[in-house]
Order: structure tokens, then sequence, then C-alpha cells
């Protein structure tokens, strides 16, 4: 008796905890499935662009039926981004499932005018995914967004892919929520995420991502050209893989490099009053192609002089990069203020009350150390 | 607690343990003050220093009642005392009960259902929780041992995923404002090691070498916490202290090539390690109460605790949480040094003069 009881018991429980979407109103068929939000600033508040899935469409994909394109797009408004959110449920009938989300857009103007606002949102709903990128359209996250790419194709996946993409190219930078919270809530270095665009060809939309826009405070100032991208990535010690050429002069040729192997050790002093950073970026290549009129062998003095000339552009692209930054925009983006609060604190407290005074002063030393691993399959160029 | 069954003082170990880990995985930067991220790891060794300072009370106890609790040696004392102390430990654990609930239904309310009611699996869990409580100590014990294996297992394994997200660029200077936030942190820490009380209770009830499964117990805490509040820091860096669960933040960042959603397996063993310490506070509080009334009645002791803690969490929710997280550090570790400092020092400093008297009486005679 006692044990028909605790096995009542315990039917009775799993009934109860293993109900699932048994709530009505939370069965997948009654939800937005979104992919991608959009967030653009307008005169009274916000427009929410949402990029959900077509349930119908995605649960019968060959039925035969016209159930319609893969995703949907739908535009809303409100005073807020969870008012926005929240709108959609009153146009659609649907509440939104935002743990499924994928990408997070900003429109240029509303990146331009400070995105604090817009953030707390999702740092503060627990459905949001802090993985999730974050990027910038070009012009507005309504047009990036809703962006048709061709039938059945995810924008939002198109999107993740080309971030996704910074694993092998050290033009392409990604930056998950998180990431980009704790930067643009720090007094010491400049937060950035890439800029998107959208390009029409013979009336279907291609994807590519256009620029890094860094941000100030939390506005986005100023942007950063491909090389910058590229010694972005190598000072944040982010550069995976990727490719870069050296123009060889002594034998008219051109020699394209693929990074196999990278890593960035920055260090701080002062000296003489002055903070000094020393940047030392150790890589290995392999030569990808050689690009040449006239044929010649890859010997030992044709490999010493391409190690040379990448280290001379690792170099020369670094230090430009930085004394833009730096100089021109008086902006840190790669994180130098933070190594040096770290390394040396009494002296950030006594010398400095704002990072961003200092940097005109700051000076930077880069080292580079590249060596060539393998030269492929040919032993001369072609 | 003469009669009641023992258990070996490993398996009290691991449920301490376990109970204490649970709070460091609520551990929350709301309400506790802000301080630099690097300031926190020598806060650790201070709260486990202070952790050691605290436990004199138990070390005294242990070495001159072996066999006895703490109201059993108020007992020694006066009866009057005894029933005092048994009273104000019953209300002691039943408001940790409601701090352990009111904590596991925030992170279910938050993380778990934030579009539904709580309420219904708060039932469910005292509901379990009773039902535990009432199969005893060893029951408990032996649970308790399993989860903390999956406890450190799941553990073991975000860490693994997240060690890719590691970046000690975003670590503060350590003591950039001193050594007092770290002090501070530490004595947040300490207070919140309401474990201590528990062994009062419990400590005659455990076989085996107290002094080393004490000593191993403290060096796991200490280890875990630094290293928990490494990846949280390190992998977050001061995201962390916007989220109110940043330990779960962490699980969620957790990718370690397909494997993904760690933070489901946190979600379980968060849920299973509350659910172990929720039954043990309310045995606690059944054994308590069967010394002064009668011991027939123990499961019916469970069951009221179990009803007033559910009543109080489902009618005043909110009331308990607020508490925990506005009341002032100053109050809580003057509360906290009270009951388990203060109280135990004076019912075994009582009970010495009252044996030496009565040993002098004797040898007087």
């Amino acid at each position: 008796m006692r044990k028909t009881g605790k096995l009542l018991l315990l039917v009775l429980l799993i009934a109860l905890l293993l109900s699932s979407c048994g709530t009505p109103g939370l069965e997948l068929k009654n939800r937005l499935i979104v992919q991608a939000i959009g967030i653009d600033e307008t005169k009274n508040g916000v427009r929410v662009t949402l990029q959900t899935l077509n349930t119908e469409m995605a649960g019968n994909p060959n039925s035969g039926a016209n159930l319609g394109e893969v995703t949907r797009c739908l535009t809303v408004e409100g005073a807020t981004v969870s008012e926005a959110i929240s709108n959609a449920a009153k146009s659609e009938g649907k509440q939104p499932l935002l743990s499924q989300n994928r990408l997070i857009v900003f429109g240029r103007e509303t990146a331009q005018n400070g995105l604090y606002t817009h953030l707390d949102y999702f740092v503060r709903n627990a459905a949001t995914r802090l993985t999730v990128p974050v990027a910038v359209s070009d012009t507005t996250a309504e047009e990036l967004v809703s962006a048709s790419l061709g039938e059945n194709v995810l924008t939002a996946d198109s999107i993740t892919d080309i971030l996704d993409g910074a694993r092998y190219n050290t033009n392409i930078v990604s930056q998950a929520l998180y990431e980009f919270v704790n930067q643009i809530s720090s007094d010491l270095t400049d937060a950035y995420i890439p800029v998107v665009r959208t390009e029409e060809e013979e009336g279907v939309s291609k994807i590519s991502m256009y620029s890094v826009g860094v941000f100030q405070d939390d506005r986005m100032t100023y942007e950063l050209s491909s090389d910058d991208v590229t010694a972005l990535m190598l000072l944040t010690d982010k550069a995976q893989s990727g490719y870069f050429s050296v123009d060889n002069e002594t034998y008219a040729a051109q020699t394209v490099l693929k990074i196999k192997k990278t890593g960035t050790k920055i260090q701080n002093e002062m000296v003489n009053g002055k903070i000094l950073f020393n940047v030392q970026v150790k890589m290995t290549v392999d030569i990808s192609e050689t690009h040449s009129e006239t044929p010649f062998s890859l010997d030992e003095a044709y490999l010493l002089q391409t190690e040379a000339l990448a280290q001379q552009r690792i170099c020369e692209m670094i230090e430009a990069t930085v004394r833009r930054c730096f100089l021109e925009q008086n902006s840190d983006p790669f994180g130098f203020g933070q190594r040096f609060w770290q390394r040396h604190p009494a002296q950030f407290k006594s010398d400095i009350v704002h990072w961003q005074d200092t940097l005109p002063t700051v000076e930077v030393e880069t080292q580079a150390d590249v060596s060539v691993e393998r030269v492929g399959n040919g032993v001369e160029n072609l | 607690m003469k009669g009641s069954a023992k258990i070996g003082v490993w398996q009290l170990c691991c449920v301490l343990l376990l109970s204490r880990l649970l709070t460091t995985l609520t551990f929350s930067p709301v309400g506790a003050e802000r301080i630099n991220s690097s300031d926190y790891f020598p806060s650790v060794i201070f709260a486990a220093m202070m952790i050691l300072l605290f436990s004199v009370p138990l070390m005294l106890q242990k070495h001159y009642f072996p066999e006895k609790d703490i109201t059993d040696i108020a007992y020694t004392v006066s009866p009057l005392l005894s029933k005092a102390s048994s009273i104000s430990y019953v209300l002691c654990f039943l408001f940790f009960t409601l701090v352990a609930v009111a904590r596991l239904e925030m992170f279910v309310g938050t993380i778990v259902f934030p579009d539904s009611d709580s309420a219904l699996f708060i039932i469910l869990c005292i509901a379990a929780a009773c039902y535990a409580a009432t199969l005893g100590l060893e029951a408990i014990g032996r649970v308790g041992t399993i989860s903390l294996v999956l406890f450190t297992g799941a553990f073991v394994f975000i860490m693994i995923a997240m060690a890719d997200k590691v970046e000690t660029v975003n670590l503060s200077p350590m003591f950039y404002d001193g050594v007092a936030p770290s002090l501070t942190a530490a004595l947040d820490a300490a207070t919140r090691t309401v474990e201590l009380a528990f062994a009062a209770v419990l400590l005659p009830r455990a076989n085996g070498k107290v002094g080393r499964a004490f000593a191993v117990g403290l060096l796991a805490f200490t280890c875990f916490t630094e290293m928990i509040l490494f990846f949280v820091f390190a992998g977050l860096g001061d995201f962390a202290q916007t989220q109110m669960f940043p330990v779960h933040a962490v699980a969620v960042l957790s990718e370690f090539s397909v494997f993904r959603r760690f933070d489901v397996l946190l979600t379980g063993v968060w849920i299973l390690s509350a659910f172990i310490k929720i039954s043990l506070l309310l045995y606690l509080q059944s054994e308590l109460l069967q010394k002064y009334f009668s011991r027939k009645w123990n499961k019916l002791y469970i069951l009221l605790a179990g009803l007033v803690v559910l009543v109080i969490q489902v009618f005043f929710a909110g009331t308990v949480t607020d508490y925990y997280f506005t009341t002032g550090l100053a109050v809580r570790a003057g509360l906290y040094i009270v009951f388990v400092v203060v109280v135990p020092s004076v019912i075994i400093a009582a009970a010495l003069i009252k044996r030496k008297r009565g040993c002098a009486h004797a040898q007087n005679g």
C-alpha cells in the first residue's frame, strides 16, 4: 500500500514537472522565433525589426504548399526596446521567443547617437544569450535585417557566417554582446563592433563586412579600414589566421602570406615619466602565392627577404593604426589603458586622471618576428 | 542526540561543503559592495581564515564534549538554557531555509521560468525536501555525497569549456583601493558560512576524524571559490558585476566543440544542491524540536517547518529576499557572530565552569 502511494506520488510529480510547453501561449507554434533583432532610433523612441522563423514553412519544407519564405520580417515601434518587442505580440498575436536570437544590429545613426539606452534590455533579459554577436548596419538596421538574400536564405545566418570569418580572416571582427557591453562601459578601452552593409546586385542583396566602428563612450565616432582592423586584431591578440601580402622589389614579386599562428605580447613601462608600450608579434606564415612577371627560385635569400618585409609591414601597420587612433581620434580600442592600469596601478592612480588625455604622449614600440614555415607545393614561382 | 544513527564524518563534510558551495554558486554582486575583480581573490583566503576563527567554539565543543551537540551542552548548565538555545537554533535554521528557498525561487523565476509563476515549482521542491528530510540524515548524507561528485564534475566540464574565453587582461590590479575592500568581501563570504551552525548540532552524529575532514572541507571551499571567481572575472570581466547570477552567466558562455548549453547542466546541479540544503535544514529543525516535544511526531515537525516556509515564501515572497539583499553587512555579521560564535562560546564556557565546579565538589566531598 505504502509502495503504491509512493508510486502514485512519483507519477503525479512527473506529470507536473514534465509538462513542458503545456502552458497556453508557450507552444512553439504560438511563438515568434526571433533570429535577428534590428534597432533604429526614431523621433518617438525605437523601431525594432524582428527577423522571425516562419514556423509553418520550417516545419513542412517539402509540403508543396505555398507557405512563404523561411523567414518573416516584422517591424514594430515603441518608446523603448522592450515596449516595441512586446508590441510585436500585439500585432502578431504571438509571443516573441528571444532565446534563439542570433544577431543584434543597430542602425548607423542609432550607433552614432549612443547605445547605452538600447543595450540595457539585452543585458537584463534572461532569454538573450550573452554570446550573440552585435553589429552596426551601414544604413539602417531595418534594411540589413530585412534584406532579401534569395529564397530560403536566413539573413541572420549569412551575417553570423560572415562574422565567424574572424577565425580565418584578420580583416573581420566579431564581438559578442558581453564583450561589447564590457568595453562600452569601460573608462579605459573604447568598444568596437563590425559595420555590415548590404549591396544590391541584379535584384539580389549581398551582405559584406564594411568596416569596424569604434565607440567613444557609447557613440560610434569613427571607423577602421581593412589594414587598421588587422592591426587591431594583432594588438588585441585575437588574430588567428588570415592573409596579407608584401612586395619583394628585388624579385619584382608580390608574395601573399598565410598566417598559420600568431601571438602578441604587450609589455608596458614608465621611462622618464613617459608611458612606453612594447609590442612583440610572433608569427608563423606559409607562402600562399607568389605573383611575378619573371620566374625565380624560392631560395634562402628570397625567404629571408620575405620574412624581413613581413616584419616591416606588420610594424608599419601597427604603428600607423596606433598613431591614427591615439593622435587623430584620441581613442584606445586596444586596451592599452587597461594593461597599464593592471601593471602600474600606483602610477596610474597618481598620474592619470583621464586615460584618453594621456594618449598623445604614449609611445609604442613594435617588434615582429615572422618565420616562414612552408612554401607550398611549388619550389619556384610560375 | 543520543540514540540517533550516525554517519561518516566525510559524508557530513560533503553535505556541509555542498551547502556552502551552493552559496558560492548564488554569489551575486547585487547588494554587495562593488569591489575591483582581483580583490576577490585574496578575500577568499581572508574568508577561510575568518571561518577558521569562527569555528573555534566548534573545536572546543568537539574537544570537551565530543558526544554532545550544543543544546545537550546547554542542558548540562540548565534545562531552561537548553530549551532557549534549541528554540533559537530552530528559528535560526528556519530563517536559513527561507533564505535558501528565496534564493532558489529568485534563480528559477529569473532564469528558468522568467515568464511563468514559480510558485508551483517551489511547492513541489518543498514537498520533495520534506519527504527527503523524513528519510533521515543517512539518506541526506548519501545523496549529498553523490551530489557533490556531480557538482564537481559539472564544474570541471564548465571550466574546461570556458578556458578559451579567459583573458587575464579583464582583471583589475590587486589591492588598487587598499586591503579594506578585500577584507569586507571576506567578512561577507565568511558570514554566509552558516554551515558552522549546522555542525554545532550535527557534530556528535559524525564518526571519524572531524579535524581532518574540516581541514579538507575548508581547503576545498577555498580552492573551488578561487577557481570559480577566476573564471567569472577573467571570462566575463566587469560584465560579471552587471549580472544577477554571474556563475550562471559563465555557464552560458561555456562552449566546447559541439558541447553547448552548459547552463542547463548548472541549473540541474543548482536545483539539486538547493534541494539537499533545504532537506538538511528541515531535518535539523525536526531534530531540535524532538528534544522538547514528543519524539513520535518527528515527521510532523518537518511538515510544519515545510508549511511555514511555503506560506512565507508563497504569500510574502520577496520579504526574505529583500532582507537578504538589503541588510547591511554590519548587521548580518553581528547576527552571525552572536549565533555562531558568542552563543556557543558562552554555553561551552558555562558548561565547563559547571563541570569544573562539579569535579571540585566531588573531590571535596
